[in-house]
């Protein structure tokens, strides 16, 4: 365990030599002693407590909520849920107040690398039988879903024909 | 039944007498139009997946488990479509850039079953491109307009849903989920329908010369979206909307043209136009509100946390290595542009500039064009093209043929001008044997020309026979000629056709009647 940790990560090498009887499986033990790192890591080894302006509760119209539930297909009509939505954004609300002047965003840790590139040849698909077994509804090799993206006008001539 | 037709006659008669009106009071107002065009990569593969980007597969058989979101799967970029993608920037005179990333972009539609598309929304792969072209507007002089390319980015294409509104269910076909598109982002930088189906044709030329799309429009291999705006000349642009589903270059012009007037007689009755999407009916020739995007889409874009930076090497030397391509080595595998050509006809064969466009949109013109002018020596190449523009074309379009599926072979062609540029046949000769030939492939120009009796009258006695007779028959015309009518000789030298059964040689025609009425 010891050895993996050192491996991967690197900047906090260990100083004190691990004792061979130490029993492995207490957890105490096992954990880092952020103290006795030879290169402090930049993350601080006790949490500091920042106190950010407390800003306002959040307020969340009608209209918001009927936008939040129609895009990530939760429903959010029970008290309950809405003061977690509420607590969400204000927990989220501090990192507003970060001064990330001249800092450039971080997208990925891999920012370094570079995109591998494959070459265009055909080496997957053909499984349709795999790919549609995990469909609930399907006809004629379709996949069936409800409908969607129609053109509105569409529901008005249903409307007269009948 | 019969009700709803007569419905539909009185709204467009009423609409054709708005249009009129309207056209009187448009002076004011200017449109504005900007082009999003997607065009399908031409691999073998998809874009982040190793199965086939092949048109027409049998139904959701072209899906890896990537394709079809299967959880555990990740997307590998294929080299070839960043290659295209640096190709047709750089024909575009963009600027291809170093570094660019990709994004998430999310939608909620069944045939995206992963929820989202991955496309380039920070930093794309090339930016600030323009492209310059030709504006046909029949009985107008052809002009030159610029449009400033803003954006091309990589980005997957979705699956395709069938609507069957009886069971109000949707077929998900998931074939072409995940295939490689490239979108070019065009500034609001034309006015008309006209001058976007122009960029359009344009573009379809240099991307097919650099074989980076199919541009099979009817296969959606290519597809177009037009926001449209207008406003009071002076004043800020007004609201905009979206049209989508615009299936055809003809197409554009029309759907363009529609929206335009539909908006302007939105102002012209004191009604608002809202930010919307509205999508082309092509059979009532409108634009028809689609039910999605009422309210403005939230993508809610994100980096995509699977797909570290794409690198190019943008420097002047050409060092390719597996996962950086090289910018310089690409461009020099650039061919021929439709503008090239288009100057170097100009140059080589002193061709106007209208004739120049006509013959480099006809691919198959053109090739025929080239060709006769190497095969025959001293043809001139006004009569090459007068023939194949003026007679030709004209022939295809009369009988809604493409020019691809005309009868006529290189071989006849050649026949035929070569016989036209002796003196062996005349003009209206080489008309008859373009419809003889298309009803009839196998025969030889040659024989043709025997059999259906078609050699041009060349013969002085024979003509100056003819001559005499027209002059006889049409005594008011020459009184007029020589009364300084000019014109008046048209009607003889019409009467001598008939009377050769258009065989004679009209050169020789005009210059026997000169020379007998002035010496009367």
């Amino acid at each position: 365990m010891q050895r993996i940790l050192q491996k991967t990560r690197s900047y906090c090498t260990v100083l004190k030599e691990v004792k061979k009887n130490q029993k492995i499986d207490k957890p105490k033990e096992n954990k880092l002693n952020f103290t006795e790192l030879k290169y402090p890591s930049k993350v601080p080894s006790k949490p500091i407590k920042q106190s950010f302006p407390t800003g306002e509760k959040p307020v969340i119209d009608n209209a918001t909520i009927q936008l939040l539930e129609r895009l990530a297909l939760v429903n959010l009509e029970s008290k309950e849920a809405l003061s977690t939505l509420e607590k969400s954004i204000e927990f989220a609300e501090k990192i507003s107040h970060i001064d990330t002047t001249n800092v450039l965003p971080l997208y990925t840790v891999l920012e370094d690398q570079n995109l591998y590139l494959r070459e265009d040849s055909v080496t997957e698909g053909n499984c349709r039988e795999d790919i549609l077994r995990g469909a609930k509804v399907t006809e004629e090799d379709y996949f069936v879903s409800p409908p969607g993206n129609i053109p509105l006008q569409q529901k008005e001539k249903d409307f007269t024909d009948n | 039944m019969y009700k709803k037709l007569l419905l539909s006659k009185s709204t467009s008669r009423g609409f054709s007498t708005q249009i009129q009106t309207a056209k009187t009071n448009l002076k004011n107002w200017k449109s504005v139009v900007g082009l999003e065009v997607h065009a399908q990569l031409l691999t073998d593969s998809k874009l982040f997946s190793g199965s086939s980007n092949e048109f027409g597969a049998p139904l959701n058989s072209a899906v890896s488990h990537f394709d079809a979101s299967i959880p555990g799967t990740l997307p590998v970029l294929n080299r070839k479509c960043v290659e295209i993608g640096v190709k047709t920037a750089i024909a575009l005179g963009c600027r291809v850039n170093e570094v660019s990333m990709f994004d998430r972009k999310h939608y909620f539609y069944a045939d995206l079953p992963v929820g989202y598309q991955i496309t380039q929304q920070r930093a794309a792969l090339a930016n600030d491109g323009e492209l310059t072209f030709p504006v046909i507007v029949p009985g107008k002089k052809t002009y030159y307009k610029k449009a400033r390319l803003l954006q091309l980015q990589l980005e997957q294409d979705s699956g395709k849903s069938l609507h069957d509104e009886e069971l109000k269910r949707s077929l998900v076909d998931l074939n072409r989920a995940g295939a490689p598109l490239i979108e070019l982002v065009f500034a609001p930088d034309l006015e008309t329908g006209e001058e976007a189906a122009s960029l359009v044709k344009e573009l379809i030329l240099i991307l097919k010369s650099l074989r980076s799309c199919s541009c099979k429009m009817e296969e959606g291999a290519l597809r177009v979206d037009a926001n449209i705006s207008i406003h009071r000349s002076g004043e800020p642009f007004g609201v905009r909307t979206e049209v989508k589903n615009i299936g055809s270059v003809r197409s554009i012009s029309q759907a363009i043209t529609f929206e335009i007037q539909r908006q302007f007689e939105v102002k012209l009755n004191g009604g608002v136009i809202t930010n919307e999407t509205r999508s082309w009916d092509a059979t009532t020739r409108s634009t028809v509100p689609m039910r999605d995007k009422e309210v403005l889409q939230d993508y809610r874009f994100m980096p995509e946390p699977n797909l570290p930076p794409l690198r190019l090497n943008t420097s002047a030397t050409d060092t390719s290595c597996s996962d950086i391509i090289s910018v310089a080595s690409i461009s020099r595998g650039i061919p021929e542009l439709p503008e090239d050509t288009r100057s170097n006809l100009i140059k080589k064969y002193q061709l106007s500039q209208d004739v120049a466009v006509i013959l480099v949109n006809e691919a198959k013109l053109l090739q025929y064009f080239i060709s006769i002018m190497e095969h025959v020596p001293g043809i001139p190449a006004k009569l090459v093209t007068n023939f194949l523009i003026n007679d030709l074309l004209t022939f295809c379009n009369k009988r809604n043929v493409d020019i691809e599926d005309c009868q006529l072979s290189y071989i006849h062609l050649e026949d035929i001008l070569s016989a036209l540029h002796a003196g062996t046949i005349n003009l209206q000769a080489g008309r008859e044997l373009i419809e003889i030939i298309h009803e009839n492939p196998s025969q030889k120009v040659q024989t043709l020309i025997k059999d259906h009796n078609l050699e041009q009258i060349t013969d002085e006695k024979m003509i100056e026979q003819f001559c005499r007779q027209a002059i006889e028959q049409h005594e008011q015309a020459v009184k007029q000629y020589q009364s300084g009518k000019k014109k008046a000789l048209f009607a003889i030298v019409g009467e001598v056709s008939k009377l050769s059964k258009q065989k004679a040689n009209m050169k020789m025609v005009v210059a026997f009647l000169e020379k007998i009425l002035k010496s009367e």
